[in-house]
């Protein structure tokens, strides 16, 4: 492997910023979910890059990764069932009017 | 050897090559611009107008495929099984297609392959006639369904699948199929799945086979870690390797997996719930494959349980995971029966039987008789294929699935009466039927063992025995010999046979049950001849005729309480619903299946809600009660005393200043709580910043 | 050979990159997983440089192929809105783009200030010595030491499975 370990550690944080930014500015939820899958991939970028770097051979980081993969695969269908219940109840799912929180 | 091993691979290849072939002709015929007809579920009696020539041409073409093709995998099982008859040569072949590439690093590998010897040949006998028999039945069965070559396709698909399960000669090989029955099963349970019905049963017999697979998978892993092989040929020798701890995990986790997929309590409800499923799908369901796979298995894997070569020794370990699955098997096997007996849908009657004929099977298994549970998987795979088929003749004829709406149908429909009568009279144990000698064995198998309470086992069994007689003979009666209700005349009336292809089957089946009757009798040593075959190693066990007279005598009394329940006195039953308390545990206790299906979902539901309870209960009363209101409104108030004291002292002005500036925060930070997401992530993300930036300044300057 | 790799990896960053930002800024939210779908493929691809061809399929397969009918799913399933771009610049909106930067910034920085320093040259990858295939390496791992690993995903899986369907479905179905 002659690409250096940096490339890897960029692209994992810019797609981590990217992420973020789309978390923060989405407004429709299927969006913001897109934006926790970018966050989660960034992550995952860079387990397999330690793990693949790792002069000793240990490659842990390749099952974490299978595992978040798993985990995202749980995530996004219990996202799908979560909005699907926001959208009968409210019949939209954009977090911008979904303000039953707020501090009256 | 090489031929033989060439015939295996026929009989695996063919249904797959079938499922293509069907595949490929539907895809033809519909890609040509043939537009879809037939009729939807299993209206049988109208699809005439409803299918053209052209329809019923393609019909016949895609059938003549699925069922050669069974037929060349029959013809090369046959040819192979000659080598195992008595007095042959029997020997275990091993041909190993490929590797689940373990190659390196002193791993052993995990073969992929096929795996000849006694045990899969007898098995796959049995799937591949019984397949055979139930695809010729289908032919006409189908005929006119919409979803005809989707049905021969996946059908082929499935017993392909089985029978690879059956011939896989690794644990990872054989679980890989065993997902690919679950799938195949999904699908045909499912298959007429904009009946809402038929999906939420395709749906729940997935997700309770899910369950059990996920043990199995744990437990296979879990073998593989401590011996490093999961192949059936090395793994006897290697087991010497675990301790007791590890095999009685080990042991329970796979039992789970049988538990799941041959419907076992508490996870056998969903196969009273596959009836959704056409007729041919519940007979090949019931009969060879999918439920008798968990069965097959403990079978094929038998060494967990027992020393590898000295017969009946238990490894101390498994000991009483065995004991736990005797009784699982026996409880299952008493409660689907009387569940049995008051079911009113035929096809589910028979459900409920399998379910308890399977419990039977694990009752052998678990008190050490494998050749008894291998006997008695032949004896009720034959009569059950044919107990379904001719239900689904005399469902097919009278156009309902409700016993009470049939009746006197004896004369109207002989070709299906006759092989019923035989089937049940098997299923009901009758002396000197096939169904008497191989629950003979299981009996006398649960009698002579020596697991804890073997003969409290023994008792359920026969009490199961005496209920089975006495449904066999309830539904018998109310089909065949009952006359029937006023309201239900007309359609009785106009009942009539099925074609040659509905009835041949049965009728084959039939006399099949009668040669296997005449063949079990002890003379002909039809048991031992199996024993020796299947585990040379244990004595086989004499016929003890205090076990077969009093399991005789307990079937003709229990076919003699069914007379006179249904026939004789009818008015004594009656007088029985009258009770009270008969009543209820009838109708709403036995009948709702013993609430299984809400004590499951609240096993799911309570610990969830439970710890949310106790999650609420921190949040309310430590978050909320102790730290906000004690601490924090209390010390607020101490403060405000202590601000109280001073306001006392100070100038007014500097304190009207004071709560101008909290004033002044507040409202500030009030704005913070807008209960949007955005919002509340963008402060997230900026402490993250000032969090990283601070970090950063530690490395740069550390 | 080495710049080419160097180059081949440049263009998938970029390509990533770029698919990433797309699937937040385009206007429907139907293109947004299609752009989703991109940038996992993306992602996968740099999975198959860092020599993990496993991680690569299950990318490809779970992520590129399962989770992408789930957003597609959703979105059929709760209606799509056209997204409303800001019209007018919004001070909000520099904020928000602020901190994006600046966290790229900071997270760049502090990867690059603990791990650039050591020197992990090409010699000592694990990725590089022939003799060792990754994948088996993979495997053995999974059935052995981290057997655990598959039986619990199976739970996590179905418990998922039967959460997300208790909680879509409405009660009178039950």
């Amino acid at each position: 492997m002659v690409v250096p370990l940096e490339y890897f550690l960029i692209l994992s944080s810019a797609l981590f910023s990217i992420g973020v930014f789309g978390v923060i500015t989405q407004r429709n939820a299927v969006r913001i979910l897109i934006a926790v899958e970018l966050i989660i991939n960034a992550a995952n970028i860079n387990f397999v890059a330690f793990a693949s770097y790792n002069p000793v051979g240990d490659i842990s980081g390749w099952i974490f990764a299978l595992f978040i993969i798993a985990v995202a695969a749980g995530e996004a269908a219990i996202g799908l069932a979560i909005f699907i219940n926001v959208f009968r109840n409210y019949g939209e799912i954009d977090v911008g009017h979904l303000f039953t929180l707020r501090e009256v | 050897m090489a031929s033989e091993i060439l015939l295996g691979k026929t009989v695996l290849i063919s249904p797959f090559i079938g499922a293509v072939i069907v595949s490929i002709l539907a895809f033809l015929h519909y890609s040509r611009g043939n537009k879809h007809e037939g009729h939807d579920s299993g209206k049988h009696d109208t699809h005439e107008e409803h299918t053209s020539i052209h329809y019923t041409r393609f019909e016949n073409v895609v059938s003549t495929f699925g069922i050669l093709s069974i037929l060349v995998s029959w013809l090369s099982m046959v040819l192979l099984a000659i080598n195992y008859l008595p007095g042959e040569e029997h020997e275990t072949l091993q041909s190993q297609f490929g590797f689940f590439g373990f190659k390196e690093g002193g791993t052993p590998d995990i073969p992929f392959g096929l795996l000849i010897d006694p045990l899969s040949v007898y098995m796959g006998l049995i799937v591949t006639t019984l397949a055979l028999l139930i695809h010729i039945y289908a032919r006409e069965y189908m005929h006119g369904d919409a979803g005809y070559s989707r049905f021969f396709a996946t059908f082929n698909f499935f017993t392909g699948v089985m029978l690879t399960l059956v011939f896989s000669t690794s644990f990872l090989e054989l679980f890989i199929f065993w997902e690919l029955v679950g799938l195949s099963s999904y699908l045909l349970i499912g298959f007429w799945f904009y009946k809402p019905a038929a999906a939420h049963a395709a749906k729940k017999a997935f997700l309770y086979n899910k369950i059990g697979d996920i043990t199995l998978l744990a437990g296979f892993l879990m073998l593989y870690r401590y011996t490093r092989t999961l192949d059936f040929v090395e793994l006897p020798a290697k087991m010497e390797a675990l301790t007791d701890q590890q095999i009685a995990i080990v042991a329970v986790l796979i039992f789970g997996g049988v538990i799941g997929k041959s419907a076992q309590f508490p996870l056998y409800t969903w196969l009273a719930d596959a009836m959704e499923g056409p007729t041919p799908v519940s007979a090949i369901l019931h009969s060879s494959t999918m439920v008798k796979a968990g069965i097959y298995m403990v079978a094929r894997v038998f060494f967990i349980y027992y020393e590898a070569h000295d017969g009946h020794n238990v490894f101390a370990g498994a000991e009483w995971a065995l004991t736990v699955f005797a009784w699982i098997g026996a409880i299952t096997a008493l409660l689907a029966g009387l569940q049995a007996l008051v079911e009113n849908e035929i096809k589910r009657i028979l459900a409920y039987s399998t379910v308890s004929q399977i419990g039977y099977m694990a009752i052998a298994l678990g008190t050490g008789g494998k050749t008894a549970a291998m006997f008695h998987l032949l004896s009720h795979a034959t009569f059950k294929a044919l107990l379904f088929l001719t239900a689904g003749a005399v469902i097919h004829a009278v156009h309902t699935n409700n016993i009470w709406e049939m009746g006197g149908l004896r004369k109207k429909i002989p070709k299906t009466f006759w092989p019923m009568l035989i089937g049940a009279t098997a299923l009901a144990g009758f002396p000197g039927f096939s169904g008497f000698w191989s629950k003979d064995a299981v009996l006398l198998a649960a009698y002579e063992s020596k697991v804890p309470g073997h003969l409290v086992i023994y008792y359920l069994g026969a009490l199961t025995a005496f209920i089975t007689a006495l449904y066999s003979t309830r539904f018998i009666y109310v089909v065949f010999f009952r006359t029937p209700d006023p309201e239900h005349k007309e359609h009785v009336e106009k009942a009539h046979d099925g074609g040659f292809f509905l009835t041949t089957p049965s009728i084959i089946l039939g006399v099949l049950v009668l040669i296997e009757s005449i063949l079990f009798i002890p003379v002909f040593n039809f048991e031992h001849w199996l024993n020796e075959i299947l585990e040379p190693e244990v004595k086989p066990e004499a016929i003890n005729y205090v076990v077969a007279g009093s399991s005789a005598i307990i079937v003709l009394l229990g076919i003699f309480v069914g007379l006179v329940l249904y026939h004789w006195k009818p008015e004594l039953r009656t007088s029985l619903y009258n009770i009270d308390a008969f009543n209820w545990i009838a109708n709403e206790f036995i009948a709702k299946r013993y609430r299984i299906d809400q004590v499951l979902y609240w096993i799911a539901n309570a610990p969830v809600m439970w710890v949310a309870g106790i999650l609420q209960s921190i949040d309310l009363k430590i978050i909320d009660r102790t730290i906000i209101d004690t601490w924090i409104v209390k010390g607020s108030l101490q403060l405000a005393k202590i601000s109280d004291v001073f306001d006392q002292g100070f100038i007014d002005g500097i304190v009207n200043g004071v709560w101008q500036i909290f004033l002044y925060f507040g409202r500030q930070f009030r704005k913070l709580q807008t209960g949007l997401v955005s919002n509340y992530a963008t402060i997230f993300a900026a402490t993250l910043v000032l969090f990283l930036t601070y970090v950063n300044f530690l490395v740069l300057f550390k | 050979m080495g710049w080419f790799l160097e180059f081949n990896m440049i263009v998938i960053i970029i390509f990533t990159l770029f698919m990433a930002f797309g699937a937040l800024r385009t206007d429907k939210v139907m293109k947004a997983a299609a752009y989703l779908l991109l940038t996992l493929w993306g992602v996968a691809f740099a999975y198959l440089f860092l020599g993990s061809e496993y991680v690569f399929a299950i990318q490809l397969i779970v992520y590129g192929g399962g989770i992408v009918v789930l957003f597609l799913f959703s979105v059929l399933l709760t209606g799509q809105e056209e997204f409303q771009m800001d019209k007018e610049f919004v001070w909000n909106n520099l904020v928000q783009i602020l901190i994006a930067l600046l966290l790229f910034f900071t997270l760049t920085v502090l990867m690059l200030d603990v791990f650039g320093g050591y020197e992990l040259t090409g010699n000592e990858l694990v990725v590089l010595n022939e003799t060792q295939d990754l994948t088996q390496t993979l495997a053995t791992a999974l059935f052995t030491n981290y057997n655990y690993v598959l039986p619990i995903l199976g739970i996590l899986l179905l418990s998922a499975m039967l959460g997300s369907i208790k909680i879509a479905i409405r009660e009178e179905e039950l």
